[in-house]
This record gives C-alpha cells, structure tokens and sequence, in this order.
C-alpha cells in the first residue's frame, strides 16, 4: 500500500486547484504563492492530510536553522540557543483571539518551560512593529520573530506555512539540546492547542537525559 | 473542503484530593473541577452557572475549584486567589470565592480589605499573608495540574476527569453532568 504522504504529483496538483482561488496575475500557475509555484526551497502543505500528522515527518529532524528580527533592532539566531532546549510556537496571527489566548497561556507558562531550562519563541509573519504592540498589549516578554522578508520563509522550511492565507500554521515544535526536532503539532486555526503537549514532550527530553548520564 | 483531524481530549492530570476546595456532597457520583481566574469576565459569568448546577442536582454534582491566574493579562487575579486562599485557612474558602466572583471589577486594595472584613476574616493578618505570597506554592501547583492538564484559558471545566468542550450554560452542563452520571452509575 501506498503510505499516505506520497500522493503521486499529478494528483496533487489536481487537487491543489480545488480549492485555489483563481490566478490573479494571468499567470496560468498563479501568482508567487500559488500551490503550483510550491518549490523544493518553499514547500507549503496543501493536500488533505490529517493535520495532527503534518508535523510527524519533521520528528528527528535537525531542525533548519534561522535568523530573525526579534525587535525593531534585535535579531535572534535559532542555533545560539544549541545546548538547551526551544520550544518553537508558530501561529498565524497577532491580535488573533485564539493566538491571544495561547500566547497569553504560554507566557503564564513560561515559569514551567524555564524549569525545564526550555527558550520559548513565538513566530508569526507579522512585523516586528505589530509584534510589540501585541506584546505590550498582552504582557508577553518571551520573544516573537517576525517571519516578515522573506514572508514566512522559516514557517516554510518547518512545512509550517498556510496557504492561501499566507499566514504560519498554528504548529508546534519541540526541539532537543541538539536543536534535533523531538516533538511536532500542527493544530486547525481556530483550536488553542495548549500547554501539556510541549509540557509532556519537555518531560520526556528531560527523562531521556536523566537515563543516558 | 473540511480537514479532517484527530482531537485528543484533555484529562484531569492531578485526582481531586482532600486539599482541593471542594463544594457539595463527598458521595456525589459526579465531580466538576473549574480552573478559574477570578479577574476572568468569563469566569465570573460562569459562577452564577456553577452555583445553579449545584442546587439543580444537589445529590448527583460536587464542585471542585482550582486556581488557573492569567496574570500577564490579569493583573490582580494573583492577589485575588491569594485572599482565596487566605481564608481557606480561616475555613471561609468559598464565602471569599462568591464574593471575588460577585465583585470582580473592585479588585483594587481599598474594596479587596473591605471584602475580607465582609466575609469576617482579620484584615491585616490576611493583607500580611497575601504580601508575603505564603499561598503561592500552592496556586502554583494548582495553575501547573491545570496546564498539564490541557487548560486552554479560563474557565475550563472536568467532568469526572474528563474536559468539558463546548459552552457552559446551564442546559449545557446539566446535559454534561447527567451524562456522567448515567455512565458512572
């Protein structure tokens, strides 16, 4: 049988038509964040797969490295973080109720995740000028990225990227000492995923190094 | 076009134990634990809900409380479970509880002491209690089962250990809780 994630190319295509809206720039394919455009570089989801397996491939993965603003003058690079585990929380919106509400429970869960000696960063393709706004507005101080130029570059190469909205998924990952990708979630828009999947998967990381040394 | 997916419901991650606040017969088949914010618009709407559901099936519901303060967007929601708490250990939980939930627009200092006068605890022993965060450790805990426990945002409610989705009206919570009921029995 023929496992579930290859879906041979044409099928794809077909199917990525369904529910596109038509080409706005007369190109036949569409503009630049056409599904048909969808290269190796910039991989987007945009079959029918059950969300909650989407972020099952990226499990062991060494997660892809990146540089981004983390305020109007601030940059943040993913691999200076090496040696302590990250919690990544990308979601599609600032000002999103839903995003508010998660955000708001992640920094009031911030104490935990540092417990486990765990950086959380939110990444959004809002720019950095909003995120702070947002920030102040909710009382977040864990940093948001903003995935702003090129627009959601990172959330492409986490396979995190939501089209046609444009927007990053509502995904989750948990990444080890050794930035490998330990735990994966992708959650629908409109669903707060919560904290006990990043808390449990913490636990384990945590459990895991206990047992080696 | 729907996306299919799986939705993993949320567990009661810590029992409900003798330190828990709890209202309503020991014996009753069925427990409701709330994770609540007493600064939390939803939560004081909820409570009048909660207080009904008890009188509507007086033997069949107990109810649980638990602290889950959002205090980067509630700022006195911390000091409000504290005077909680406070008057737990004078035996006064849940006449503090009702009345937080009743007055949750008055939580600057001057109201919050005229409340604990109001309930009948020692003002200045309770403020010097709330000051010094001795109930912390134990709002903390509450706060982390309830994370772990898949807390999404306040209120959240367990029915027999298991989340309660959907609203929480009146006729939403009787249909919840008899339900437990017909599967507990």
């Amino acid at each position: 049988m023929i496992p579930h994630r290859f879906v041979p190319a044409r099928r794809l295509r077909r199917r990525a038509h369904e529910f596109t809206p038509p080409p706005a720039s007369g190109h036949p394919r569409g503009g630049v964040n056409h599904p048909g455009r969808v290269t190796a570089s910039h991989p987007s989801r945009v079959d029918h797969r059950p969300m909650t397996d989407v972020g099952w491939p990226e499990r062991g993965r060494h997660a892809p490295d990146f540089c981004l603003r983390s305020g109007p003058d601030r940059w943040l690079t993913l691999s200076q973080l090496r040696g302590r585990p990250v919690v990544l929380a990308f979601y599609p919106a600032d000002w999103n109720p839903v995003c508010s509400d998660q955000m708001a429970l992640y920094q009031a869960v911030l104490p935990e995740f540092t417990h486990f000696g765990a950086a959380l960063l939110g990444i959004s393709v809002d720019g950095v000028w909003c995120h702070r706004a947002w920030a102040e507005d909710r009382g977040i101080t864990f940093p948001l990225l903003a995935d702003f130029e090129p627009k959601g570059e990172v959330a492409r190469a986490y396979h995190a990227y939501r089209l046609p909205e444009g927007v990053a998924e509502r995904a989750l990952f948990v990444l080890d000492r050794d930035g490998h990708i330990t735990w994966a979630q992708v959650s629908p828009p409109d669903v707060n995923p919560g904290a006990d999947g990043i808390l449990t998967a913490l636990e384990a990381l945590t459990y895991e190094r206990q047992v080696v040394s | 076009m729907t996306t299919p997916f799986r939705v993993t419901n949320g567990r009661l991650a810590a029992p409900v134990t003798d330190d828990d606040h709890i209202r309503g017969p020991v014996t009753a088949p069925v427990t409701v634990v709330e994770y609540g914010d007493y600064q939390c618009p939803y939560c004081g709407m909820a409570h009048p809900i909660t207080l009904e559901l008890l009188r509507e099936r007086p033997n069949l519901a107990r109810f649980v409380f638990r602290h889950f303060p959002l205090t980067n967007v509630h700022p006195f929601a911390e000091v409000a479970a504290e005077t909680a708490e406070a008057a737990s250990a004078r035996q006064r939980f849940w006449q503090m509880h009702d009345w937080l939930y009743e007055h949750s627009d008055q939580f600057d200092p001057v109201h919050l002491a005229a409340g604990v006068e109001e309930v009948g605890l020692p003002v200045d022993e309770v403020i010097q209690e709330v000051n010094d965060h001795i109930y912390l450790d134990r709002i903390r805990r509450d706060f982390v089962s309830g994370a772990r426990s898949g807390v999404q945002g306040t209120p959240t409610f367990f029915v027999n250990g298991v989340r309660h989705e959907g609203g929480y009206s009146l006729p939403e919570m009787l249909v919840a809780v008899d339900r437990a009921a017909t599967v507990a029995a």
